[in-house]
């Protein structure tokens, strides 16, 4: 299965959203401490994962991967 | 570290103690490299190597589990993230503990996921040095006898005005330093990651993966040093933690290279004769201060 470049990046966007809202609204006494880190733990990974793939996704065809002697 | 911190704050701590972790970890290499007289990898070879991983070609073995083999590698990050944040915010060591024995879980995950056998035995292993959490319950146990709380602001709370723990209760100190030994990379305890299994249960985790558990790597090194300080030293200023944790490092890379890989039995007879000796020394701490 290979995602799009799109796919990926609009998951980014959207994870790195959802970090910067938590973030925003914690700062404005929206929501507690644990709320927010709650969001940042869910949404952190998933923003740093997609980041990447954002940079790799539809580059490249992949390697043959090595099965053995 | 138990300052609230503001909202852009939040993302910033966490990327930055993600690379200054990554940082720490290249220094525990170049260190052990040179005790060694090997020249060693750059300090910045970690932050390299994660985004090294970051753009290689990746994907998902045939053998894998893809739900598994993709989701540890989230719950990874993720666990430590929630580690830092517990962190910073002062909240309860039970927790702290709950995620250094999660993370085995999570070890085994990965193992388990790919299919291949050098990653299922790094995950049975795992399980097996899950006996090195041991002699932090009992640290835990003699810290929550001085402090009468978990929670780690009352602990900091508690140095201030008593002084250190790691000089009122510096048998827990070693065993806890003992438990951080077995999580760092080329250690004496490090039986998950030994060269007859290849890279163990990271074996078949490449490209983005592998970049992944590279930041988790970096947090989790952060959180484990910063944890030790804050427990047994008390409330520092930022420059003093870095400076804290430096030196720990420092501490750390001395016992890697100079002590060799154990076997797995070993290993566990050593982490259990340590847990052994802790509950003596509990055993006595709970009679003198609450006799």
């Amino acid at each position: 299965m290979k995602m799009k470049k799109t796919t990926v990046a609009r998951i980014f966007w959207v994870g790195a959203g959802v970090c910067v809202i938590a973030s925003g609204l914690y700062f404005m006494g929206m929501i507690p401490l644990f709320a927010c880190a709650a969001l940042l733990v869910v949404a952190f990974p998933v923003t740093i994962l997609s980041l990447f793939f954002s940079w790799m996704a539809g580059e490249s065809g992949g390697d043959i991967p090595f099965i053995g002697y | 570290m138990t300052s609230r911190s503001s909202g852009t704050d939040m993302i910033a701590e966490l990327v930055l103690a993600t690379l200054f972790g990554l940082l720490l970890l290249g220094l525990h290499r170049k260190l052990i490299a040179r005790i060694q007289r090997r020249p060693g990898p750059p300090v910045w070879q970690e932050i390299l190597h994660m985004l090294k991983f970051s753009f290689k070609t990746t994907w998902i073995p045939k053998t894998a589990s893809p739900v598994l083999f993709v989701g540890v590698v989230l719950i990874a990050i993720g666990i430590w993230t929630a580690a830092f944040y517990v962190l910073i915010s002062g909240g309860s060591l039970l927790v702290i503990l709950g995620i250094y024995m999660l993370h085995k879980i999570v070890e085994h995950g990965f193992g388990l996921s790919s299919g291949s056998p050098y990653g299922k035995y790094g995950g049975v292993r795992s399980v097996i040095s899950a006996a090195s959490e041991i002699p932090l319950f009992v640290s835990v146990a003699v810290i929550a006898v001085y402090t009468r709380s978990l929670d780690l602001s009352v602990i900091m709370q508690y140095q201030q005005v008593h002084g250190p723990l790691l000089i009122i209760a510096f048998p827990a100190a070693c065993a806890m330093f003992l438990v951080i030994l077995s999580k760092m990379p080329f250690g004496p305890f490090s039986i998950v990651e030994a060269k007859e299994l290849v890279s163990g249960y990271k074996t078949e985790h490449f490209g983005i993966w592998r970049a992944g558990l590279e930041i988790c790597n970096g947090l989790k090194t952060f959180v484990l040093l910063a944890v030790f300080l804050a427990v047994f030293i008390g409330l520092l200023s930022l420059p003093w933690l870095l400076v804290g944790m430096i030196l720990m490092i420092v501490l750390l890379a001395f016992a890697c290279a100079v002590t060799p890989m154990m076997s797995p039995f070993d290993s566990v007879t050593i982490q259990m004769l340590v847990t052994g000796l802790m509950l003596g020394y509990a055993a006595v701490v709970l009679m003198v201060v609450h006799p």
